[in-house]
C-alpha cells in the first residue's frame, strides 16, 4: 500500500503521561489519541493545566522529569514506529523529523550563543553538513522565515533581539530540518497582539509550504478559530471534543467547550453581555473526580455523570462519527438542520 | 571562550569601571613580574648572601638585607611568582572540580549522585578550616603538594554550591528544554548549554579562590605549614618578627605592602569583573 495525502503523519493510540505520588502514578495525560496529516495544523486547547504540554512533550518521547513515564499502544510517525524507538533513536527524530516551539521565547534562546550559532547547532547534529553548507542552509532558512538580512540576524545574540523575532528564530530552528511534524507549544502567549498574528501566519504559511503537520498548543480558542484546520479541547488529561474548527466552534457538543467558547470575549457586534468564565478550575491531577472529571464544574451533571467515564465518540448520527466527537454524557443539542458536515 | 557575553558588551562595562580598571592593572603588573621571575629574568638571587646583616636601602640593595644578608627585593619579587603558581594552581583546580561536581549534582538535583556531593561538601565546610589546613599539612608532611591539597579540598566547595544552584535554575529555562528537543543528550546540554552560562559564576568564583589561595599561603607559610623549599611573603613575615624587634622593618614592610596591593587590586578586579560578566543584566 502507498501512502496518500490522507495517511496521518503521525498516529498516535491511547498516549498516557504519568507521574509518581503519595497515591500511586497519576496520569497527567490519560489516553489521548491523535492524528495528524500533512500540512494540516491541528489546535490543542484547554485551560492551563490540562496537559496540553505534556502531551506536546510526550510527541518528542519528552518525559516530565526523570521519574515521569510517557506509553501509548501505538505511535507512528510515517512508516517509522515511534514505539520501538529507544533514547538514542528519539535523539535522532527531535529536531529533525518532529521538532517543537516552546512559549518564552525570552528564554528559549541560550544567551551566550549566537542565533547562527544555535541554527548551525540543529543542522550540523542531523545532517552531514560542514560549516559552510551550515551556514548556508541556517541563512535560507531565516529567509524563509522572513528576514531580510540574514547574515546580521545570524551574528545576533538573543538579548539584542525582540520578542517577536526571536520567535521566529524558533520557528527557524524548529523547521530547519523540514520536520513532518511541529508542535508549538504557545508559541504567541508571550507576545502582543499585532506580533502574534503575523507569528500565526507564519506557522501556517510554514504548513501549507512544506507540508509540515502542526500541532498548536494554546489556551486561546480564538488562535484556534484563526489557524487551525482542525481542534481537540483537553480537559484534566483527556479528550473531550474533536472536530473540524468550524464545527467545533460553531455547533459544540461537550459543556466544557460551551463553557470555553462562552468565556472568549468577542469583538463581534452583537456582543452586549459580558464575558462569563467557567466556574471553579481545573482540579489538580490528585484530585480528579471519578466518572467525568468535568462533573464539578458541569451544570448538566449526574449520577451517571459522577461514576462513568464518559466515552470519545460521535454519536450524532448528522454527523460522521469520525469527524466530530465528544466525550459527553448528556452532550449539548443544536436545533436539527443548524448542523452541516 | 565562547560561552561568555558578547565581548564588546563586556569591554564596555570594564572600561566604564574606573576603580575595577585599576584593579586590573595592578593585577596584570604583579602577573608581569610573576611571568619574569619564572622566565628567570628578575628575582633570582633571592637565596644568595649578598651582602652584611640588616644592611640597608641602596641602589644596590633596594629594600635592604635580611637577617642573613639576603636581599629583601630579590626575596619579594620572587614571593610573587610563588603566591601566583599557588594561586593559580589552586584556583584552576577547585574551579574545576567545584563546576564538574556542582554541575552533577545540580543537574541530578534529588538523586544519590546529588545527595553524595552536597553531603561531601557540608563535612567539609563543618570543618574550620586552619584547623583542617595544619591537619592535611600535617599528614602530607613529605609532600610539596600538603598546602595546595588542603586549600583546594576546602575552597571547591562554594564554587560547587554556586554552581549546583545556578544550574538548578537553569535546567527549568526553556532553551534547556529546546536543547533537548533538538536532540541532544543530557550531558552535551549540560557541557554546551548549562556551563556556559555559569561562566560568570566560574570566572569571579575563580579570581575568589586566587585571592584566598594567596591570602591562606601567606598565613600558612607563617605558621610554618606552607612553602618548605623557597622563600614567600609568609616566610619574610616569619623572619621579620625577630627584625621587629631590634627595630628592622625593611623585611616586614616589603612583605606586607606587596600583599595588601595585590589583594586590593584583585577586589577591586572581582567586584568589576561580577558586574560585567553576569549575563542577566545584558537582557532584556
Ligand atoms: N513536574 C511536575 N510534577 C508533578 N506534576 C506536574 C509537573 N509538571 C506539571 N504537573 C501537573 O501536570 C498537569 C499538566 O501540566 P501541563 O501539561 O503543563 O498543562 P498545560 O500545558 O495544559 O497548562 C498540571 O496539572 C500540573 O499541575
Ligand atoms: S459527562 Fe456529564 S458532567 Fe461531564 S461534561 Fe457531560 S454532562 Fe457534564
Ligand atoms: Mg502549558
Amino acid at each position: 500500500m502507498s501512502p496518500t495525502a490522507e495517511d496521518p503523519v503521525l498516529a498516535v493510540q491511547d498516549l498516557r503521561v504519568t507521574l509518581p505520588s503519595r497515591q500511586g502514578r497519576l496520569a497527567v495525560v490519560d489516553g489521548v489519541s491523535l492524528e495528524l496529516r500533512a500540512g494540516e495544523i491541528l489546535g490543542l486547547v484547554g485551560e492551563s493545566g490540562c496537559g496540553k504540554s505534556m502531551t506536546g512533550a510526550a510527541l518528542l518521547g519528552i518525559a516530565p522529569g526523570p521519574s515521569g513515564q510517557v506509553s501509548s499502544t501505538a505511535m507512528r510517525l510515517g512508516d517509522l514506529d515511534l514505539a520501538q524507538l529507544d533514547e538514542r533513536g528519539w535523539r535522532r527524530i527531535r529536531g529533525s523529523r518532529i521538532s517543537m516551539v516552546f512559549q518564552e521565547p525570552q528564554t528559549a534562546l541560550d544567551p551566550v550563543f549566537s542565533v547562527g550559532n544555535q541554527l548551525q547547532e540543529v543542522i550540523r547534529r542531523h545532517r552531514q553538513f560542514n560549516r559552510r553548507q551550515a551556514r548556508t542552509a541556517a541563512a535560507d532558512m531565516l529567509a524563509s522565515v522572513g528576514f531580510a538580512d540574514c547574515a546580521r540576524v545570524m551574528r545576533c545574540y538573543p538579548h539584542e533581539l525582540s520578542g517577536g523575532i526571536r520567535q521566529r528564530i524558533l520557528i527557524a530552528m524548529a523547521m530547519v530540518c523540514h520536520p513532518q511534524v511541529l508542535v508549538a507549544d504557545e508559541p504567541t502567549t508571550a507576545l502582543d497582539v499585532t506580533t502574534q498574528a503575523q507569528i500565526l501566519h507564519l506557522l501556517r504559511d510554514l504548513a501549507r509550504r512544506s507540508g509540515t503537520a502542526v500541532l498548536l498548543i494554546t489556551h486561546d480558542l480564538a488562535i484556534v478559530e484563526a489557524i487551525c484546520d482542525r481542534a481537540m479541547v483537553m480537559y484534566c488529561g483527556r479528550i473531550s471534543e474533536e472536530g473540524p474548527t468550524r464545527a467545533l466552534m460553531q455547533y459544540p457538543r461537550h459543556p466544557y467547550t460551551a463553557g470555553l467558547l462562552a468565556a472568549m470575549p468577542r469583538l463581534s457586534p452583537g456582543q452586549v453581555e459580558p464575558v462569563k468564565g467557567i466556574p471553579g478550575s481545573v482540579p489538580a491531577p490528585g484530585q480528579r473526580p471519578p466518572g467525568c472529571s468535568f462533573s464539578k464544574r458541569c451544570e448538566r451533571a449526574d449520577d451517571l455523570c459522577r461514576s462513568q467515564v464518559p466515552v470519545l465518540h460521535g454519536a450524532d448520527p448528522a454527523m460522521p462519527a469520525a469527524v466530530h466527537r465528544h466525550a459527553c454524557h448528556h452532550p449539548l443539542v443544536h436545533p436539527i438542520g443548524s448542523v452541516t458536515a | 571562550m565562547p560561552g561568555f557575553e558578547p565581548t564588546h558588551r563586556v569591554w564596555q562595562k570594564l572600561r566604564a569601571n574606573r576603580a575595577g580598571l585599576a584593579g586590573f592593572a595592578l593585577v596584570s603588573l604583579y602577573g608581569l613580574i610573576a611571568l619574569s621571575v619564572a622566565l628567570g629574568w628578575a628575582g633570582q638571587e633571592w637565596s644568595l648572601v649578598s651582602g652584611e646583616r640588616w644592611e640597608s636601602a641602596s641602589s644596590e640593595h633596594w629594600f635592604g638585607t635580611n637577617q642573613l644578608g639576603q636581599d629583601i627585593f630579590q626575596r619579594a619579587i620572587y614571593s610573587v611568582r610563588i603566591a601566583f603558581e599557588i594561586g593559580l594552581l589552586v584556583a584552576l583546580t577547585s574551579t574545576l572540580l567545584g563546576s564538574v561536581c556542582g554541575a552533577i549534582s545540580g543537574w541530578c538535583a534529588d538523586t544519590w549522585a546529588d545527595d553524595g556531593v552536597v553531603f561531601i561538601t557540608g563535612v567539609l565546610d563543618s570543618i574550620p578550616f586552619y584547623l583542617f589546613a595544619a591537619a592535611v599539612a600535617f599528614a602530607f608532611q613529605a609532600s610539596a603538594w600538603a598546602m595546595q591539597i588542603a586549600m583546594v579540598a576546602t575552597f571547591w566547595t562554594t564554587t560547587s554550591r554556586l554552581v549546583r544552584a545556578e544550574v538548578m535554575r537553569l535546567k527549568n529555562r526553556d532553551f534547556v528544554q529546546s536543547a533537548l528537543a533538538i536532540g541532544l543528550p543530557p550531558h552535551l546540554v549540560l557541557l554546551r548549554h548549562v556551563l556556559p552560562n555559569t561562566g560568570h559564576i566560574l570566572l569571579a568564583q575563580a579570581a575568589m579562590v586566587f585571592v584566598a589561595a594567596i591570602k591562606t599561603e601567606v598565613i600558612l607559610s607563617f605558621l610554618g605549614l606552607g612553602v618548605q623549599d623557597g622563600v614567600s611573603w609568609g616566610l619574610m613575615l616569619a623572619e621579620s618578627t625577630q627584625e621587629v624587634l631590634v627595630s628592622q622593618f625593611n623585611n616586614h614592610l616589603a612583605a606586607a605592602i606587596p600583599l595588601l596591593l595585590l589583594l586590593l587590586g584583585f577586589n577591586l578586579m572581582i567586584d568589576a569583573l561580577q558586574d560585567a560578566l553576569d549575563p542577566r543584566q545584558g537582557s532584556a
